[in-house]
């Protein structure tokens, strides 16, 4: 039996605006409040809108044999209430099909699991609520941000009732076994383990483009016949659904792939599944064993993009040594400011890392430097301290 | 009486501002030519480098052909300059830009792909190959150095030499290395003496181990020199010590300060803030910024320290701040235009200059201005200047944590040093300096030199030269009221001069001295004065300086060796 599950994470932070020392002290805002509408604008126009629309022909050309999976960050969903309800109506439109399953994960997109248990807790559940709230179904699997994962995130998603849980095929820990089976975390029973095919994946979402590559151009029809020809029960290809428009733009012929993707899996006589129903209707294959975190970003895929160097780790570290006072304070408006700093991207700009990594740095930071995305955040972190001083 | 004709050398001069430098050649120009009668020539000046009575050549206004007009071959001394001369690129002499504006940020490290001395085949061959237009175009986009800057020096001495072969001139007066090679050029052709002004050295931008064309340069044009005049004493060290000029031609003069238009703007956050303006290089001592930032932050919970400014260090100092864990409380606001500038002085609490080597430190004097309280490096010639401001050792970020935190904490030690420190700058003036340059003048030439000014100028040995003398708490005993702490029960003559070394002079200090300061003070002099009690010291401080005499005397009836 040969099977396809297609996910797709989407996400938009609240990027900051050049805060300088002078505001220190008076500017309560942060954010860049024009720039995430322009960025939001671009991405509906250049990706959201067209993909939803290809998928929903999809599903309306293959009927109930076509779903996917889609994880929106409440990042996000509030960007889109409040910028783009017309977007945010084509997402409900598509959920409306009962062909797509809605993943969990931290409401703010953050690194909560990294640096508080109780924050990382509250942020799952305010995410279920959001996505119960636009679309009518409750998230029972979870991909945390960056795709982290450790054999401690499965035990606590387990205890917070999720049957399923998401994460990279690390070759470390896979050891040679393949990616395309049901695996389980450690002396956990009610919650499996999806592992993405990073393989196939990184065929489509690296290497689509690459005219040196041997195997360009890919057709659907060739990719079609790899995934059918994948030893195994499933095969997961993960990616960002920002990939279509955004990092390969329309001319490079992506829409046209996913486009004609399904039928040509059709053809093969793959079937599409969606996450929870692997988890209802495979069989586990073996114990997938992760002590320390792991990632699916950047080439060492650990915890180096967000915390590797001294101003991430500073960064973190002052935000969360606030997390008693605000939590404390009760005040809604500062809890969601405070949380809203907390987004994975304002640690992922401070990153210093060269080469390849370093350009995809570059290319998502709306900064001029990992030190000036440094200065802005410390500086508006510094007021958010003076706010915080005096509410305490 | 025939005015004095000087023939000045510059390389910057505004409106081409570039640093330091362009500032300081406009003031002394400014008050030379009041004096002396005036020509200054420039590789570049604008419509707008207008000074009454001085007659300022810009290269770029006029059409010059070198001519040669010296034999360098004929005399042993002058190889010498042709070896410069020849120079068209010497390794590490790229990018090199003493007096960088704070905009130009080094990012990445400089590459040097060529790592040999190129030299020129034909040089010295009079007008044949380049004429003053090709020249100027070098200095196109306000680029006064730049990777061809020893071109630009080689050539600016040829167009300078032709020039002043037209000039009459009793002295020349070059300022920094842009300008020696002319200068030496015109010495030669013209037999009249050569003074260098200098205002930075290689010494102070790269350190002790600096060599090179640059340091090369500069000391044989000192050596040739007939005076020097650097900015302060402790550059006129350097002059002596690390470039072996005779101490008898060095000058010292120290810059003038303009006076600045200041205001006070209250900050938007409740905590103090301390503040370091300037590049962020190795010489302006930002790393020892961010040391002593550590200490006061981990004592003080209420200071914020900022860092205005770029340069090669910033990425660096950025990095090790957030390793220190004071990402959240040390600042960076990058280059600021002079309006921010302002700002910020108008809101510090404390200004820090811990300059690894400075010259002279023009931005701690408009600190001092703008009624901050300094605390300067010992390496720097704003300390000549600036008495009453606290110093320590660039390197010794204890004391200088503890001058911060004390004049953070210290109302009165404060008070003092901002009101102390702003009578030192009234003295600095370019008319001050002007007398200075006079000497210098009256001593290579041999006879008194007077300008309008009437007051007889004596040939003097220059000042001692050696590391200037530095207090260990800055306040000097001049200027500030002074009592007579005797008159104190329980004070004798040696107890008022630990307390006048502490800063205690009047009645009024001691009467508003904290009590734990006058036990440490008693504490530090050693186990003879511990057993002393200053409990009714303030009490009747308090009297004495209202004056209350009669009641002090019925005070001490009751007191027993001034206790209780």
């Amino acid at each position: 039996m040969r099977n396809v599950c297609l996910y797709f994470n989407l996400h938009q932070p609240n990027r900051l605006k050049p805060y300088d020392f002078f505001q220190i002290g008076h500017d309560h805002f942060y954010e860049d409040d024009k720039m995430n509408k322009d960025f939001l604008d671009k991405i509906s126009n250049d990706c959201y809108l067209p993909m939803n629309a290809i998928m929903m022909e999809n599903i309306n050309r293959l009927g109930k044999d076509f779903k996917f999976c889609l994880s929106l960050s409440g990042t996000l969903i509030e960007q889109m209430e409040n910028h783009r309800p017309d977007v945010l109506q084509s997402f409900i439109e598509l959920s409306k099909t009962g062909q797509v399953e809605f993943i969990g994960q931290t409401y703010y997109h953050s690194l909560a699991y990294l640096n508080s248990l109780p924050e990382f807790e509250r942020q799952v559940k305010k995410h279920v609520s959001k996505i119960e709230e636009h679309f009518g179904q409750t998230p029972k699997v979870f991909r945390n941000t960056g795709m982290i994962y450790c054999n401690d995130l499965a035990g606590r998603l387990e205890n917070l009732g999720f049957h399923g849980v998401m994460a990279e095929g690390s070759p470390q820990y896979l050891q040679g076994r393949s990616p395309n089976y049901l695996y389980t975390a450690p002396h956990t029973k009610n919650i499996k383990t999806i592992l993405k095919n990073d393989k196939l994946s990184a065929d489509f979402t690296h290497r689509f483009a690459d005219q040196s590559w041997n195997e360009y151009p890919l057709t659907a029809e060739k990719y079609a016949t790899w995934i059918a020809n994948d030893e195994g029960d499933c095969v997961n290809i993960f990616m960002p659904y920002e990939t279509f428009g955004q990092h390969l733009s329309a001319d490079t012929g992506a829409f046209d792939f996913i486009k004609h993707l399904p039928n040509e899996l059709k053809k093969q006589d793959v079937n599409f599944l969606t996450a929870s129903d692997q988890v209802k209707q495979l069989e586990v294959k073996d114990v997938f064993d992760v002590h320390l975190p792991v990632s699916w970003r950047d080439s060492e895929k650990d915890l180096s993009a967000w915390s590797g160097n001294n101003m991430q780790k500073e960064a973190l570290q002052k935000l969360y040594s606030l997390e008693e006072t605000v939590i404390n304070s009760k005040d809604e408006d500062l809890i969601h400011v405070w949380s809203k700093l907390q987004t994975s991207d304002h640690f992922y700009y401070l990153n210093t890392k060269t080469e390849k990594d370093g350009e995809n740095r570059d290319y998502l930071s709306p900064y001029e430097s990992p030190y000036s995305g440094y200065i802005y955040y410390m500086n508006a972190l510094a007021d958010l301290e003076i706010t915080c001083k005096e509410k305490s | 009486m025939k005015k004095l004709k000087v023939l000045k050398l510059g390389w910057e001069f505004p409106p081409l501002i570039s640093g330091g430098l362009a500032i300081a050649c406009f003031g002394i120009a400014k008050a030379l030519a009041k004096q002396t009668d005036l020509t200054i020539i420039l590789p570049k000046a604008s419509q707008d480098s207008i000074l009454n009575n001085a007659n300022i050549i810009g290269l770029n206004n006029i059409d010059v052909e070198i001519s040669n007009t010296i034999n360098h071959s004929q005399e042993e001394i002058y190889k010498k300059y042709n070896a410069f001369a020849r120079t068209l690129f010497a390794p590490g002499m790229e990018n090199i830009s003493p007096y960088p504006s704070l905009e130009k940020t080094t990012t990445e490290g400089t590459s040097s792909e060529s790592t040999h001395i190129q030299t020129s085949t034909h040089t010295n061959k009079s007008s044949e190959t380049t004429t003053n237009s090709t020249f100027f175009s070098r200095f196109e986009l306000d680029e006064m150095y730049g990777d061809d800057v020893q071109q630009k020096v080689v050539e600016y001495a040829e167009y300078v030499a032709t020039l002043a072969a037209n000039l009459e001139f009793d002295v020349i007066h070059a300022h920094d290395w842009m300008t020696m090679l002319a200068g030496i050029k015109v010495k030669h052709q013209s037999g009249k003496p050569l003074v260098i002004h200098a205002h930075a050295l290689s010494y102070d931008r790269a350190g002790p181990d600096a060599r090179g064309w640059n340091y090369d340069l500069e000391k044989y044009g000192m050596e040739i020199a007939d005076a020097v005049i650097p900015v302060s004493r402790y550059t006129g060290t350097i002059v002596e010590k690390h470039y072996g000029i005779n101490p008898q031609k060095i000058f010292p003069v120290h810059n003038g300060v303009e006076p600045v238009k200041t205001f006070s703007e209250k900050a938007t956050f409740p905590e103090k803030l301390v503040l370091f303006l300037g590049r962020i290089t190795g010489q302006k001592g930002p790393e020892f910024f961010l040391e002593v930032a550590s200490k006061v932050i981990a004592e003080n919970d209420n200071v914020r320290f900022v860092m205005a400014g770029s340069g090669d260090q910033l990425k660096r100092i950025i990095e090790t701040g957030a390793y220190r864990k004071v990402g959240n409380k040390f600042h960076f606001t990058g280059f600021l235009n002079r309006e921010k500038v302002n700002k910020l002085l108008a809101m510090a609490d404390v200004y820090c200059m811990p300059s690894v080597s400075e010259p002279f430190g023009l931005s701690a004097a408009e600190a001092a201005q703008f009624g901050i309280p300094c605390v300067i490096s010992k390496q720097s010639g704003a300390a000549e200047v600036m008495q009453h401001a606290l110093t320590a050792d660039f390197w010794d970020v204890e004391l200088m944590a503890k001058h911060i935190t004390d004049l953070l904490e210290d109302e009165e030690l404060r008070k003092k040093v901002i009101a102390g420190t702003f009578e030192d700058i009234k003295t600095v003036t370019w008319e001050h300096a002007v007398e200075g340059i006079m000497k210098a003048y009256s001593y290579v030439l041999g006879y008194d030199v007077k300008g309008d000014s009437p007051a007889e100028i004596e040939i003097q040995q220059p000042v001692n030269l050696t590391t200037p003398k530095v207090k260990p708490i800055a306040i000097s005993s001049a200027d500030i009221q002074k009592d007579d702490l005797k008159k104190i029960e329980g004070i004798g003559p040696k107890i008022e001069s630990l307390l006048n070394e502490g800063g205690v002079f009047s009645y009024s200090d001691l009467a508003h001295a904290k009590f734990s300061k006058l036990k440490s003070i008693l504490a530090d002099a050693g186990s003879r004065y511990q057993s002393h009690d200053p409990s009714t010291w303030a009490e009747q401080a308090e009297l004495a300086a209202e004056g209350k005499w009669k009641t002090l005397e019925k005070l001490q009836d009751e007191l027993d060796g001034g206790k209780r």
